[in-house]
């Protein structure tokens, strides 16, 4: 166990410095001289010249890439361009936002995904089964954004029902979080129905049934208990996604979230914060498939011994 | 990457003698004949019927982007101001957008863009992927670690993110969006080809062309990559739906297809702004990509099905 979150910890460090060089080396090939961009058309050459000395864009790149790395990890990720906010306090203060839409988010796909795909498990070929699979085949062909200004049109303009932009209230959250959560609500359905319906055709599961447990503790306790690893290896994978997925949802609602950050910044070309941001995204996603392989490893013990040799 | 999850759900070996069995001759020649893999393969594909719609429907999208020209009532870029923003009439189906330009028509023309974006970005991720994935597989060792770990860097960014990434440094427009895409899921095509060649590398077949002095290209090429075959298919055919999904969200935040091409993903963008009054004009485009991706889904459901069941998650 111990060699296995080893391993899988000194992989993700090799691989986060290639993330790191690849982010890097995207902004660089970036045409358009950044400090052009920076300063007004009628600056002079000898002010050009300055900022860019000042901002170490003179130096050699292998220089700048140490010194962004060094930096990044001590969460330095640089200034905005424009609002000259360090990079790393606008994310952190709008992390929270992301955080908060893309957990309600997942929630709601959970909850619902899980029980929609039980009880169309349980009730395998009938009208509910047709329903959900059906349901879940549409949620995930759906583009993001698109069921999002659906909601917004249809729950938010026409029925009133909900705010259409930015956070006032905790209502805001609602449609947002429906928009981002339907898909992930479609992936994880399908994956619990096909799981619990390997699972039902078990032997123990007829014993459990035989010796005249209730039908809601064989499914809820035998059952579900078992189906749940895919389940969760998905969900666990899909976090990333949905963090990464909450981009068009925030852009749609206007909401001031790291998407939102990301896509604003692209259309400015504010560079730093572009990089920051992408960095960012990246090394969230890392992460939260690096926690989920290894709580993978403590819950099937079987990836302890296949691969912790 | 979630490693260990990605190595469970490969398949466990290529397509080999026991997967396909052969079907003795019938006697009396009555029932079922074993037509060889692809006839086989074909009727075990077209016995869902939900598969043969998705099939007509993938077959009339394909004649709408070939034929957009013949077949559009009206020219994409025709603009005639005065009829801006109308409903659905009799002489505009789907009705105007904001110029005056029949939906529609639009929306035709759009197929062209996402049936190529998808098919081209995936046949480039399919070249890079199957090579490197075929050279890691074969050759083991320090060129399977170096792209492995490639393979992991790749995939540590959440796709749109990576193409929007791509997108931004390379600038808007169509062959862009096929690089980016095809740069962005050649790692799930190199990661499923590098395990089945590793695993066809052992057996003797292989052992017996090493012996006999075949060189490696010769190898991979001519005894390793044809039984991957289906699961690179498969891997295509799954692999377009979303690539639609991405190009539609590239263009929709401005990165994709300029104007005046008509995209999807860009009808939908312009169309936000009216959806307080002509709500219509966001409906229709993403109804098209709807269903162009759900076809793609089920088709791709069914080929692997019918091709191969191990690479169903």
């Amino acid at each position: 166990m111990a060699t296995y979150i080893l391993k899988r910890l000194l992989q993700t460090v090799i691989v986060l410095w290639g993330v790191s060089l690849v982010t890097f080396v995207l902004m660089n090939v970036v045409p358009g001289d950044p400090v052009l961009l920076m300063l007004e058309k009628r600056a002079t050459p000898e002010a050009v010249e300055r900022i860019r000395h000042e901002m170490g864009l003179d130096r050699p790149k292998t220089t700048q890439y140490f010194d962004f790395v060094s930096k990044a990890a001590r969460l330095d990720l640089g200034r905005s361009y424009f609002t000259k906010e360090p990079v790393m306090t606008a994310l952190t203060r709008r992390f929270g936002v992301t955080l908060r839409l893309a957990s309600s988010a997942y929630a709601i796909a959970l909850l619902l995904g899980i029980s929609a795909g039980v009880a169309s498990a349980l009730q395998r070929g009938g009208a509910f089964d047709s329903l959900v699979r059906g349901g879940a085949v549409i949620g995930i062909s759906a583009p993001v954004f698109w069921v999002a200004i659906i909601l917004q049109m249809s729950f938010g303009l026409r029925l009133g029902w909900f705010p259409i932009s930015g956070i006032r209230s905790d209502w805001s959250f609602v449609l947002p979080a429906i928009a981002l959560g339907i898909r992930y609500m479609a992936s994880i359905s399908r994956v619990t129905r096909t799981s619990m319906l390997e699972v039902i055709s078990q032997d123990y599961i007829r014993t459990a049934r035989a010796k005249g447990l209730a039908e809601r503790v064989v499914i809820l306790k035998h059952a579900l208990k078992n189906a749940l690893i895919p389940i969760i290896t998905l969900a666990g994978s899909e976090l990333g996604n949905l963090l990464a997925g909450s981009m068009l949802t925030e852009w749609v609602f206007a909401i001031p979230g790291i998407g939102k950050l990301m896509v604003d910044s692209i259309l400015m070309r504010d560079l730093p914060m572009l990089q920051g941001t992408v960095l960012y995204i990246a090394v969230v996603f890392v992460l939260s498939n690096l926690t989920v392989d290894i709580s993978y490893a403590f819950i099937d013990p079987r990836i302890r011994y296949l691969k912790g040799d | 990457m979630s490693d260990t999850v990605r190595k469970d759900s490969a398949p466990l070996s290529g397509l080999t003698g026991e997967q396909e069995p052969k079907f003795p001759e019938q006697v009396d020649g009555s029932s079922r004949k074993s037509g060889g893999f692809l006839a086989d393969s074909a009727e075990r594909l077209f016995e869902n019927r939900l598969v043969v719609a998705s099939a007509v429907v993938l077959l009339v999208l394909s004649i709408l982007a070939v034929f957009a020209p013949l077949l559009a009532p009206y020219d994409p870029a025709g603009q005639v101001l005065s009829d801006s923003l109308q409903g659905p009439r009799a002489n505009h189906l789907l009705g105007t957008d904001e110029m005056g330009r029949d939906i529609l028509s639009r929306i035709i023309y759009g197929t062209r863009i996402s049936l190529s974006v998808g098919i081209v970005s995936q046949l480039i991720a399919c070249v890079i992927g199957v090579l490197l994935g075929s050279i890691a597989g074969f050759y083991g060792g320090l060129t399977d670690t170096v792209i492995s770990r490639s393979i992991e860097i790749f995939s540590a960014f959440p796709e749109l993110l990576f193409a929007i990434g791509i997108m931004f440094v390379l600038g808007p427009g169509v062959i862009n969006v096929f690089i980016a895409l095809g740069l962005l899921s050649w790692t799930s095509y190199a990661r499923l080809v590098r395990g089945q060649v590793m695993q066809l590398r052992e057996m003797e077949y292989t052992q017996a062309c090493i012996v006999c002095g075949g060189s490696n290209a010769r190898i991979i090429v001519r005894h390793l990559l044809p039984n991957c075959f289906s699961t690179i298919i498969v891997l295509v055919t799954l692999g377009i739906p979303g690539a639609i999904l991405t190009e539609a969200s590239l263009s929709y935040i401005g990165l994709g297809v300029q104007p005046p091409t008509a995209s999807w993903g860009q009808m939908i963008s312009t169309a936000q702004q009216y959806i307080s009054f002509y709500p219509f004009y966001s409906i229709a485009p993403g109804v098209a990509i709807i269903i162009t991706v759900l076809a793609f889904n089920i088709f791709g459901d069914g080929l692997r099905d019918a091709l191969d069941p191990r690479l169903r998650v």
